[in-house]
């Protein structure tokens, strides 16, 4: 098996799948190489986020980082989830293949696209 | 059955290798053993693995209706294509300068022609239409006063689809009537074993086939090259295989695909009917299971035992581990599975969406498979897509615009 317990494990019991129709704020991005696409929905309570929910269509590692982003999403403040980088959200799979890096980066541009409408 | 009866894992991938035969297994053993000698010595040791060797080459010949002496041993189905191919370009250097192959040819004929066209050789791809098939026509309306080499595969190895071969090699003849240098090469690695085929009916010069793929070892196949035909050796080196193939011969493993020919010859007819009884019964179970799939490939010209199927608005790559979690083994024709960036050029080729390609599993069914395996994969398969099309976007929106 190429991947972590944990990528199965997300890949198995995704986390927080569905939206928000209250949602703060919302982004969808494409991997335009390869189709992968996550759909991100985030709700705020003044600086904190309180609930996220995720869609997303790609291989196990593009749904397993969608789903443990929720995961780790909720109960941040913007700032802390602003410094969320790729590496950081790879280490949280407990890894991933080679070649496979660009699944964790389509997450990490969901949050980033997300989080960029709310300095409009 | 349920999920906990099941103790081991279920193998549906038997189009990329099969479970060695047991019989084959012990066929084998001798000869990594007791029985060293080299094929070329003159003692008995070399006389006994020379007799156990052309055992073995009449076993091959039997299945195809070939002679033994057509019948050149060598590493797999990989260097069986590449000395058809770079075998009769060669010899036949001068007499011709075009090769016509298809657009989905495994990549060891593929890559081939490519590495000659980049040597100077013209070569034409022919396209696949949706049924997974190619024309006839297309053939005919390719070949010219130049074509040397024609290399069709027979049954290709992601949807089974059955390629006219035999209409191709009655075309052929009938243009070698006029010259005489044109040959017809196939790769019948998928076909060899699972359906009848017959070297003389095909009417073809050449034709690959691997051990692995009929419950046979790896690192063996086998080179059928019709009586008259010439090839130009691509390795140097001593004179086994009559000059055509160089290097000490893997007894063992010869003895091991004889074996497995053996078994696939005897057991074929039996087998061809218990395969696809099971795999018809797989379709027509799992299309009452789950909505919103597409079988792939023309079913009236088909392998036994192949299903190739797209599920839609999932990624056959997801599917896979999801199945694979569940102990079932099958392979996707998604570009994310392989490492590669290009999607399956078979189902491209065929004219199936992005989407679809991306979403297409091929189960691909033994001897070795039972009802109660098949009932298993029907037990788990459907909340697996479900589970997948719950989380993806692109279900979610072809659902919302439904209603």
């Amino acid at each position: 098996m190429p991947y972590s317990k944990t990528v199965l494990d997300h890949l198995e019991n995704p986390r927080n799948v569905g939206e928000l129709a209250d949602a703060t704020v919302t982004s969808s991005v494409i991997n335009s190489a390869c189709g992968d696409q996550i759909k991100l929905f985030i709700k705020l309570l003044d600086k904190n986020i309180t609930s996220v929910k995720m869609q997303a269509y790609g291989c196990a590692p593009t749904l397993a980082s969608a789903s443990l982003l929720t995961e780790w999403l909720i109960d941040k403040t913007i700032h802390q989830a602003s410094l969320l980088e790729t590496d950081e959200l790879i280490k949280m799979l407990e890894g991933l293949p080679r070649g496979k890096k660009h699944a964790a980066d389509l997450a990490i541009e969901a949050l980033q696209t997300a989080l960029s409408k709310l300095n409009k | 059955m349920t999920e906990n009866t099941l103790t081991s894992r279920v193998y549906l991938d038997n189009s990329a290798s099969t479970k060695l035969a047991a019989e084959v297994l012990e066929a084998m053993l001798p000869y990594f053993s007791e029985q060293f000698g080299n094929a070329s010595s003159i003692h008995r040791f070399g006389q006994q693995a020379k007799a156990a060797m052309d055992n073995a080459r009449q076993q091959v010949a039997d299945l195809i209706g070939a002679q033994a002496n057509e019948i050149i041993f060598l590493s797999g189905g990989t260097e069986a294509d590449n000395l058809a191919i770079r075998g009769i370009t060669s010899n036949y250097q001068g007499k011709g300068n075009h090769i016509i192959t298809s657009q989905f040819e495994h990549p060891a004929v593929r890559n081939t022609c490519a590495a000659l066209e980049k040597e100077g050789w013209r070569v034409t791809y022919l396209p696949i239409y949706r049924n997974g098939l190619v024309r006839i026509e297309d053939v005919k309306a390719a070949i010219s006063d130049e074509t040397l080499l024609i290399t069709i595969m027979h049954a290709n190895n992601e949807v089974g689809t059955l390629q006219p071969i035999a209409e191709i090699g009655e075309l052929v003849k009938e243009i070698r009537n006029q010259r005489k240098n044109i040959f017809f090469h196939t790769d019948a690695v998928q076909s060899v074993g699972k359906i009848v085929v017959n070297v003389k009916d095909l009417g073809v010069d050449l034709l690959s086939l691997s051990g692995h793929k009929i419950h046979g070892p790896k690192g063996i196949g086998a080179l059928y090259l019709r009586k008259g035909v010439r090839i130009s050796s691509q390795i140097t080196g001593g004179r086994h295989e009559r000059d055509r193939r160089a290097g000490t011969e893997n007894v063992p493993a010869i003895v091991g695909l004889g074996c497995a020919a053996k078994l696939a010859e005897h057991h074929l007819a039996e087998e061809m009917e218990k395969i696809s009884h099971l795999r018809d019964y797989f379709e027509t179970e799992v299309s009452k299971l789950v909505p919103e799939i597409k079988f792939n490939g023309e079913t009236s010209s088909r392998l036994p035992n192949i299903s190739n199927i797209s599920f839609s608005y999932i990624e056959g790559e997801a599917l896979l581990i999801a199945l694979d979690l569940k102990g079932v083994a099958v392979s996707t024709g998604s570009a994310c599975s392989s490492g590669s960036t290009e999607p399956s050029p078979v189902l491209v080729a065929m004219g199936l969406s992005k989407e679809l390609v991306r979403g297409s599993i091929r189960f691909s069914l033994s001897r070795y498979t039972t009802k109660e395996e098949i009932d298993y994969v029907l037990s788990i398969l459907p909340e697996a897509v479900t589970r997948l099309r719950r989380v993806s976007p692109l279900y979610r929106q072809a659902m919302s615009t439904k209603q």
